[in-house]
């Protein structure tokens, strides 16, 4: 194959953007988020749509990175952008575009119109009905406004000295420090408007740890919080630092099938996300899900209970209302063991003929879909240590890196960061590790819960200990 | 499109810069039990503009394509650049390497372009597939089927010389069946992704054939056995390959990491693998067209050349951008890449392969006593000490040179170089198979990857009913 140097041109040349278009809608810079959304479904509705719904988000980003172990630069970012839904009779289209041009938002409007005459129909197609939105508090800190990429960079620089002071034996791969604050709106031909603010401020460190030639497995410390004055980079420095340095010279385990305690981040990778997912309704409605036919039923051990609520003030998960427009709410998932409830959006749910749960997510570029919100599964009742007693001798699974097939639950993987237990005492970091297993057998096979709940971003869960565990080693010379 | 970059260069009078304007058009449709669940259009367009001032990176962007808003991202590019520069102790980023620009329109070859097939044609596509697989077998609860495309426009201008028109499109067909029995279910997901035209994806197999091997492969697998795990001799197939080769290795030589201390770091020169083992990671599409990694140009506007990371055995390479090559005194070769206007061009793989060697497949079984065929690649990890893991849907047993029946997939680990010094076997047939799947790196790159049959040893994980 040889470069092909030509005069071609695209059929559909990027154009210079226009000020004003008497064919379209006009004069949309001076209009807020919301007001430009409900101008553009009267305009889809004008150019053929049924109903229409229109998806306004729009976000300040300043950030910082960190490369090699030193500051690489500093970005900032202004994005805008509008997702089109449209119905023409009960067949969908949908079209986003991330500019305020009036070209350009006609282009989606008639695109969304194109597809949905050219797909075919669905009587579950609708759109959301107007209804109670309940403000939520804590989710927009107001002086971000104020910040300029110096904050980001002077955070990044902090979070990078805290993680060398911890032990210079960390390495930082790559690392940001990141300040983003925003608005969406939702207007939709039924009537619904809602519009909210929004803020947050991330930061994370990636990395391993180099001693002489030793050079550990990678591993990550991260957070996210929507207020400067909950901001610690510092911690997630020195937990990085911690955290890499203890996987210096990993030794190989053994084999065997059995009990292991999974840390919350795992338990989080492996059977939340699988479990989660089979509970969305959509999932359930295709035939796609285990669970399909077992709710009232016990599907994990008793102790467990795991809860969606997008209300909580303050956290990462939380919004005043889905990407429908619907409020959120306290949803109590599985309980006790029992599973309790699937969850749906307007389209799930008409199709199950059963009422909506405000768990619509998605972004301007994409159609919504079901998702959830925070998660906190309860705490149970054994401290580190007790749970470590209860262990024995065993395997910590601290990060799992594999493959989860969410239809089936068959998950397998290596276990990263992770550690030997002997005697109920924490020992070295293991290697060529592999865990094994099926997630909705395994669910029935918990042996403690940990009262210690950690919070990785919008989710609060605590280690979990699970018998019927097949681990796996690489070496033929497995040692203890 | 350039004249408008170069105005706002122009207009500008300091820091080195980048200016790259990407127009990116993605349709995607999909069918699932037999109605359309989503069908929908999607417009990413702006311009992302790089500074480089002593010695630190600034990046702003913009949708707006207006010379008032470019000159505005410069000048936001600017000052992040020079605020970075302001808190930067020690060593200075190294400034970006010089490049012989061969500036021009790139286009991407393909078949059939894709605004030659109406909309309703591709639904009539996709809706055909998915219900392939649905009608293949009684056992299939569920079937979905989508298509997508990635329709590029980019235009790089910057300060040092570089005026760069390229265009690229990247489609792709997936099709999954869910097979179901007494309360289990199994799925089985195929898929192509080429860069090219309409026609370049079916050049090896039907969307109808595809689906029926996702159907007939979720069937299979409900009676499937767990693999029993532990070191084994492997013969891996080339979508594997391409697994290996990108997650093991290609990774762990991208300069970037590199520089932060991977497992490759110090090795060039060195013996690293099989003298069987060359190992390449190219823009173009070699041994067989439309590549899905295929990039003619990179993001920085620097021809993507191929490179060869392995020779016969030996570390040869890293791969390049301006920064590192400048770092490293050598030549950028073209492994920068962003994914749309708004990211930062980073080191990534293009279409990443092993050379095909002498032994045909069926020789390679014989000499199996007791191992495994592995095929079907999911997903993988690489990690900074060598250790990778990756993910495969479909395992064979071999016992005393004979393959058995399917057994459900697993997960292989190891150190990177030990699994390529292991490798005793390199087929002679190749095939491009990873061209419909995604790398992450902070951002999504569309890469490929491929080779020939291999035999090697690498662990598996053993299944929860070994």
């Amino acid at each position: 194959m040889t470069t092909t140097v030509s005069s071609s041109t695209s059929s559909t040349p990027t154009r210079v953007d226009t000020k004003t278009d008497a064919e379209s809608v006009g004069g949309l810079a001076a209009l807020d988020l919301l007001d430009v959304c409900e101008a553009l479904v009267r305009r889809a509705q004008k150019r053929g749509a049924t109903q229409a719904e229109v998806y306004g988000e729009r976000v300040t980003a300043l950030s910082s990175s960190l490369e090699q172990g030193a500051l690489k630069g500093a970005q900032s970012a202004e994005h805008e952008a509008f997702g089109v839904r449209v119905f023409v009779g009960n067949r969908l289209g949908y079209a986003s575009v991330n500019r305020r041009d009036p070209r350009a938002l006609d282009e989606a409007i008639d695109d969304a119109i194109a597809i949905a005459k050219a797909a075919d129909g669905d009587d579950g197609n609708d759109l959301a009905d107007p209804g109670p939105v309940r403000p939520i508090g804590g989710l927009d800190d107001a002086s971000l406004r104020d910040c300029s990429v110096d904050d980001a960079v002077d955070l990044a620089v902090k979070m990078l000295a805290a993680s060398k002071k911890q032990d210079k034996r960390a390495s930082v791969d790559s690392g940001s420090v990141g300040i983003s604050f925003g608005e969406t709106a939702i207007a939709n031909s039924r009537g619904l408007r809602v519009s909210d603010h929004d803020s947050a401020v991330q930061w994370g460190l990636f990395g391993m740890a180099i001693d002489g030639k030793q050079v550990s497995s990678f591993d990550h410390a991260y957070d996210a919080v929507r207020f400067m004055k909950d901001v610690d980079v510092e911690v997630s420095g020195r937990l990085f630092a911690e955290r890499v340095v203890a996987l210096l010279r990993p030794k190989t385990t053994k084999a065997y099938t059995g009990p292991v305690i999974f840390s919350a981040e795992a338990f989080d990778e492996i059977f939340l996300a699988t479990l989660l997912g089979a509970v969305d309704g959509d999932t359930v409605l295709k035939g796609r899900s285990r669970l399909a036919e077992r709710r009232g039923q016990q599907i994990a051990s008793k102790g467990l209970t795991i809860v969606d609520d997008g209300t909580l003030p303050g956290w990462i998960g939380s919004a005043t209302f889905d990407r429908e427009g619907r409020g959120h709410r306290r949803t109590v998932i599985v309980g006790d063991g029992m599973l309790h409830r699937f969850l749906y959006d307007v389209r799930a749910a008409r199709r199950a003929n059963t009422i909506p749960t405000g768990h619509a997510q998605g972004s301007a570029r994409s159609l919504p879909s079901i998702g959830t919100t925070n998660i906190i599964v309860g705490a149970g009742s054994l401290n580190e240590t007790q749970l470590f007693a209860a262990l024995g001798d065993g395997l910590f699974v601290n990060r799992f890196s594999g493959n989860v097939d969410d239809v089936s639950g068959d998950f397998s993987g290596v276990a990263k960061g992770s550690f030997a237990v002997k005697g109920g005492k924490r020992r070295g970091a293991v290697k060529e590790t592999l865990v094994a297993g099926n997630v909705f057998e395994l669910l029935n096979k918990i042996i403690a819960i940990g009262s210690v709940q950690h919070r990785n971003m919008s989710t609060l869960c605590p280690d979990v200990l699970i018998d019927g565990v097949n681990v796996t080693v690489g070496a033929d010379d497995a040692a203890d | 499109m350039l004249d408008l970059l170069e105005s706002a260069l122009s207009a500008s009078h300091g820091p080195w810069l980048e200016l790259r304007l990407h127009d990116r058009r993605t349709r995607s449709i999909t069918v699932e039990d037999g109605r359309t669940e989503s069908a929908r259009a999607v417009r990413h367009c702006g311009v992302g503009v790089r500074a480089f001032v002593d010695g630190a990176w600034g990046f702003a962007s913009t949708s707006v394509l207006s010379l008032p808003a470019i000159e505005r991202a410069i000048a936001a590019a600017t000052a992040a650049a020079k605020a970075a520069a302001k808190r930067k102790k020690g060593k200075k980023t190294a400034q970006p390497a010089a490049v012989p620009w061969q500036n021009g329109s790139y286009v991407s070859p393909g078949l059939e372009p894709l605004h030659s097939r109406s909309l309703g044609d591709k639904i009539e596509l996709v809706m055909q597939t998915a219900n392939a697989a649905r009608d293949a077998h009684s056992r299939i609860t569920s079937a979905s089927a989508t298509y997508s495309e990635l329709v590029d426009e980019k235009f790089i201008v910057t300060s040092d010389g570089a005026r760069i028109h390229i265009l690229d499109d990247k489609p792709e067909l997936r099709v999954s069946a869910v097979a179901g029995l007494d309360g289990e279910l199994q799925t089985c997901t195929e898929a192509a992704g080429k860069t090219g035209g309409f026609g370049d994806l079916f050049m090896r197999r039907t969307a109808v054939q595809m689906a029926e091997k996702a159907a007939q492969t979720a069937t299979d697998l409900l009676k499937a056995p767990y693999v029993d795990g532990g070191r084994r001799q492997v013969i891996l197939a080339p979508d594997v390959v391409g697994l290996l080769v990108h997650e093991a290795i290609g990774h762990t030589v991208e300069a970037d990491f590199v520089l932060a201390g991977s497992a490759a770091a110090g090795k060039i020169g060195k013996k690293v693998a099989s003298t069987l083992v060359t190992l390449c990671d190219s823009g173009h599409s070699e041994y067989e067209s439309g590549a899905g990694g295929l990039v003619l140009v990179d993001d920085e506007g620097v021809p993507a050349r191929k490179v060869t990371i392995i020779e016969r055995g030996v570390l040869r390479s890293y791969l390049h951008n301006r920064e590192t090559a400048q770092h490293f005194g050598v030549e950028p070769t073209g492994n920068a890449r962003a994914f749309e206007y708004d990211n930062e061009p980073l080191i990534r793989m293009r279409n990443t392969y092993i050379e095909p060697g002498i032994t045909p497949l069926p020789a390679m079984i014989e000499g199996v006593q007791d191992g495994w065929l592995l095929a079907g690649a999911k997903n993988g990890q690489a990690d900074a000490n060598a250790e990778f893991m990756f993910v495969v849907g479909e395992a064979f047993p071999i016992k005393n040179g004979k393959l058995g029946p399917l057994h459900r997939g697993t997960t292989i680990t190891g150190d990177a170089f030990d699994v390529l010094r292991s490798v005793d076997a390199v087929g002679d047939a190749f095939s491009w198979d990873l061209g419909s799947g995604y790398c992450g790196k902070g951002q999504p790159a569309k890469v490929d990857a491929g080779g020939p049959h291999i035999r090697c040893t690498a662990t598996l994980a053993g299944g929860s009913k070994s």
